[in-house]
């Protein structure tokens, strides 16, 4: 099953073969909660929106079709999924300030506090990531590449996430955000720009 | 190929990765500033490389596969009971569809013996078609993607000149009849139809009506323009009365039809 690509595997998954959603899921889970990590910099919203991608993968498996590449498709729901994050955070954000009280908890803000979620894994791995950039090593240079990422414009920032890490291209990318490839490359060259400029001499 | 290109410096991205073409490494094996461009985009492309992230612990991938065991037999049998999704093939035979459905008004009842005179309504035909097209387009952009707003006000703008101009018409024969009301119907359905199937599937069913009015109002234009060239009546009082009345009758019905569509379909995050 090591040998079969992913878009084989995601065949046989939609024909109710359980062995290949645990091959999809070995080769993808981590990689899929990387993604999540550099964007939202929280390793226990990361946690939740890892099992709330894989659940869509499940329910949304029927959708998948001939011809489509599963790394795109997948990361399609991550990045969705997240960027919904985002905004219902933003909105819990501006309900704040408008009334002076505290929003409701979210699932997954709870979920980060070791609530709900399913034993706590969260929690724990929060713990684990130290709560910050999620950043495995690498020190301060690796502190400073966490945030630099974490200050560009999102646009950029989405579009070097997937291009430097997850083996997409530039057309590839232009289709799971709705856009052209054109723009695509201008976000990207836009952010490696800005990227170095903010590292200045410490990029290599 | 040569450094005066608008877009070069953009390209030069391709070359931080193996993706770019043989051309676009050959014009930076020979110019000194674009070498200097990808070194500095390079530097920031390695720079990434120290930002290493921790694998997910095993209590959180456990995690994750039991919720995933967990699902209730119903969402997958909501997944098996999902129609074929389908998308801009459908898209392009609506549109193919309403300029056939108004031509068969056309035929079928005739052109208006003072057509040639009809000068607004002859500039209005066009422009109605082209609000029908960013009407569609309009509904394309808001299943598929972001940012609907301007499609959405460059339809209503040209919709609104476009009816502007067929109530501008000169006035001529008086003869009422709700005939030219079903004869919108008519023309107005079938694009209607075939767009729906294009842009219905959506999470939501207040989003999916939303879009389905915008999709049935866009689609009414098409039987509007059409008979409003056959009917000889130009009087207000019938515009309004049989002719007008097929833009919210499409919107009720492309949301009515949209929002069904969606109850059926299971959620699908991945599209927008």
């Amino acid at each position: 099953m090591d040998q079969e690509t992913d878009e084989v595997l995601m065949r046989r998954y939609c024909a109710g073969d359980e062995r290949a959603f645990e091959a999809l899921f070995a080769r993808h889970a981590g990689r899929v909660h990387a993604f999540l990590v550099r964007h939202v910099r929280d390793r226990a919203l990361a946690d939740d929106l890892l099992q709330s991608a894989w659940l869509h993968v499940h329910r949304a498996r029927g959708t998948f079709r001939d011809g489509e590449r599963f790394t795109a498709w997948l990361y399609t729901i991550a990045n969705n999924l997240r960027r919904d994050e985002g905004r219902r955070r933003a909105r819990d954000q501006a309900a704040l300030s408008r009334d002076g009280k505290l929003p409701e908890p979210s699932a997954a803000a709870s979920a980060a506090a070791g609530g709900i979620g399913g034993g706590g894994g969260g929690g724990a791995a929060g713990a684990a990531g130290g709560g910050g950039s999620g950043a495995a090593g690498g020190g301060e240079l690796a502190e400073r590449v966490a945030a630099a990422l974490e200050a560009l414009p999102e646009q950029y920032r989405e579009v070097i996430v997937l291009h430097r890490w997850h083996d997409l291209g530039f057309a590839e990318i232009a289709r799971m955000l709705g856009t052209t490839e054109g723009a695509v490359k201008l976000r990207a060259h836009r952010g490696y720009l800005a990227l170095r400029e903010a590292l200045g001499k410490e990029a290599p | 190929m040569s450094c005066a290109r608008p877009d070069l410096h953009e390209r030069l991205v391709e070359l931080v990765d193996a993706g770019a073409s043989a051309e676009l490494r050959a014009h930076v094996a020979e110019c000194a500033d674009c070498a200097a461009a990808i070194a500095n985009l390079r530097g920031a492309w390695d720079a990434l490389g120290a930002y290493d992230v921790a694998p997910p612990s095993a209590a959180v991938l456990a995690r994750v596969k039991a919720a995933v065991a967990a699902e209730p037999a119903r969402v997958e049998a909501a997944v098996a009971a999902e129609p074929v999704k389908t998308g801009r093939a459908w898209l392009v035979a609506s549109a193919l569809a309403a300029p056939l459905a108004g031509a068969a008004v056309l035929v079928l009842r005739g052109v208006r013996d003072d057509w040639r005179s009809a000068r607004f309504v002859l500039a209005a035909a066009p422009v109605l078609g082209v609000a029908w097209l960013l009407g569609l387009w309009a509904a394309w952009r808001a299943a598929g993607a972001r940012r609907a707003g301007a499609a959405s006000t460059a339809f209503a703008l040209t919709a609104l000149i476009g009816l502007g101009l067929a109530f501008g018409a000169p006035a001529g024969d008086t003869f009422g009849s709700a005939a030219c009301l079903l004869l919108s119907l008519a023309a107005a359905a079938p694009p209607l139809a075939l767009a729906l199937a294009a842009v219905a599937p959506t999470r939501g069913a207040g989003r999916a009506a939303m879009r389905g009015a915008m999709v049935g109002a866009a689609t009414s234009l098409v039987g509007l323009a059409a008979v409003r060239l056959h009917c000889r009546v130009d009087a207000l009082a019938h515009l309004l009365a049989y002719h007008a009345p097929i833009v919210p009758i499409a919107a009720l019905a492309g949301a009515a039809l949209a929002a069904l569509a969606s109850a059926r379909i299971a959620p699908r995050s991945h599209v927008r």
